[in-house]
Parts: structure tokens; sequence; C-alpha cells
């Protein structure tokens, strides 16, 4: 029975992670352009029509509802975020989907190419939807997702040391269930330690914050990616001690 | 002696029940029962009763469904932690090309 839920458990990883990389891919495909915005336009290097430029301008606000909309369904489908943070997240996505969709009817009634050019910068100034909104969304369902885990191993831990306690196998075997389940215990406590703070420190990072706030959304990554390692030993503590005492 | 010998088996007997009872109330999610009975036989019952097992490992089914439940937990973090690493690495570019 363990062999076919560790199997089921394979599987569905394999499954979930694998539509992870799939939501990355695609966030990362609407981020084609590579070039910064440029300081003041100029017609005679980029030689498109106001016509034309309306449309790229569309095209870029299209694709950020795009990403936002995405992160939506994720932010509405998750498991692991708090009723608060999910709130938060949800009132975000959709003011940016409000703005965004205001400041396209904008630059399409502008009349002059300098002036749809300049609201057209404010698609990036005003929003930073690939580099900050939505990094900043899956970093805060990735932190609740690890407070999650913790609060589960909180339940399993007790319950761990109650079948080693009444374990009938031998002295030498509980005692390495045992040192596993302090293994374990103390990898749950870091990863408390390191999650500790990581959504709150990135919920209201706002675009005009930007580039400084890089440096928090950068920091929490960090975090999230030690309290994960920390689980992720955990987990095979966890494993290790079900193997003995199955034996 | 057949008294003594009845009554032995009706003790044996009721161990043995108690034994196989008190395996299947043991339940891993919970925490109020942490003792299992039937991990140790009642020194009375020692080599005579034939249906009491002389060890029961606990059972761990309901942790091991917690622990597979954690796995994928893990996994849909891990997509998350992907996601957030593509903004981290990207630039907005320019709207207006």
């Amino acid at each position: 029975m363990n062999a076919s839920l560790l199997a089921r458990g394979v599987a569905a990883l394999t499954v979930t992670a694998g539509l992870g990389m799939a939501g990355s891919m695609a966030v990362d495909a609407s981020t084609t352009p590579s070039t910064s915005p440029t300081a003041s336009p100029s017609p005679s290097l980029h030689p498109v029509t106001l016509g034309t430029l309306k449309e790229h301008c569309n095209v870029a606000v299209q694709r950020r509802l795009a990403t936002l909309g995405a992160d939506a369904t994720f932010v509405k489908n998750s498991e692991a975020l708090s009723s608060g943070d999910r709130a938060t997240l949800e009132a975000q996505i959709s003011a940016d989907q409000q703005g965004l969709t205001a400041l396209d009817k904008t630059i399409q009634s502008d009349t002059t190419y300098h002036q749809a050019w300049s609201d057209c910068q404010t698609i990036v100034t005003g929003y930073r939807v690939y580099v900050l909104e939505d990094p900043k969304i899956h970093e805060v369902i990735a932190a609740d997702g690890v407070r999650k885990v913790d609060g589960t191993f909180a339940t399993l831990i007790p319950e761990l040391q109650s079948l080693i306690n009444s374990s009938s196998l031998s002295a030498t075997v509980k005692a390495k269930a045992q040192a596993d389940l302090n293994d374990l215990t103390s990898k749950v406590d870091a990863s408390v330690t390191s999650i500790s703070g990581v959504s709150a420190s990135v919920i209201n990072l706002a675009p005009s914050g930007w580039p400084g706030n890089q440096v928090g959304l950068k920091s929490a990554a960090a975090n999230i990616k030690t309290a994960r390692t920390d689980l992720a030993g955990a987990g095979v503590d966890a494993n290790n001690i079900i193997k003995l005492l199955a034996a | 002696m057949i008294h003594v010998t009845t009554l032995r088996n009706s003790v044996l007997g009721a161990v043995a029940v108690v034994v196989v009872a008190g395996c299947g109330a043991l339940h891993p999610s919970s925490v109020s029962s942490p003792a299992a009975p039937g991990a140790t036989a009642p020194a009375g019952a020692t080599g005579t009763a034939p249906s009491a097992p002389a060890a029961v490992s606990p059972d761990v089914s309901g942790i091991s469904q917690q622990i597979a439940g954690i796995d994928n937990q893990l996994s849909t973090i891990d997509g998350q932690i992907n996601a957030a690493d593509g903004g981290l690495s990207t630039s907005e570019g320019d709207p207006s090309q």
C-alpha cells in the first residue's frame, strides 16, 4: 500500500510540476520584448505611424491582461493561499486589469504620436506586470504553500511520535526512527523560520517602488527556496520513519 | 481442572479480542490515542494464545497518505517558484515596439 501511495504521489508530483512549468513558460512567452523603454519617442528610429503605435500598445496591454488573467486563476484555485492574501491579490489583480483596460482606451483615443507613446510607456511603468506583479503573486502563493505544509507537519509530528512510542519493533529500530523524527522536526522548525513574514514582505510591493523593490522579491524567492529545501528533507525523514515502522 | 482450562481459554479469548479491537481502534490521525495496545501482549497470554500476534506493526497508511499529500503540495510550490523565477529574470521591454 505504501508503494502504491508513493507511486500516486510521484505521478501527481509529475503532473503538477508539468502544469507549473507550463504556466511559467506561458508567462515567459508573453515577455517577448527584450529592449528597455527609451527616454523619449524617436519616430526617426521607429518609423511607425500613430495607428501602428496604438496597435503595438494594444498588444502589450492584451498580453499583460492575459498574464493577469492566468494569475487570477492561480489565485482563485490555490488551496494554499490564506484568505487575507487571496483577497489582497484578487483586489490588486482586478485593479491592474481595470487600470490597463482604461489605459488602453486612453491610448487608442490619443491624437498625437508623442502622447500615445508617453501613455504607452505607462503600460510598463505604471504596472510592472512581468517583473513585479506576476512574480509577486507566485511568491505569495508559494510562501503560503510552505506555511500550509509547515502546518501539516505540525500535525504529523506528534502522530509519528506516537507511532514510534507504541511500536513493538526493536529499540535499535525505534532509535533510528526517533533520530529521523528529530531531524524532521528541526527541518520543519527551520522552514517556519525561513518563511516567516515572507508573504507580508512582498504582497504590497508596488510598481512605484521599482526597481528598488526587486531586492525584496529576490530575497523572498531565496527564503522560499530555503524553506522548500528544508521541507523536502523533512519529507524524506517522514518516509524513512514510515519504512522503519512498517518493516 | 476442566474448569481451570475453560477459564484460561476464556481469558485468553478475551485478551485476543481486546488486542484485535485495540488494533482497529488505533488510527494514525488520532493524537488522543497514542498507545497501540496490540503492540505488547499481556504477560498472562505469553506463548499460549494462538490468535494473539506476538508483535503488531502500527497502522501507518493514514500517515503515508498525509505524506503523499505533502509531496503534492511541495510540487505545487515548485511550480510557483519556477513561475516567479521567470519574472525575476526577465524585463518588461518597450510596449511601443
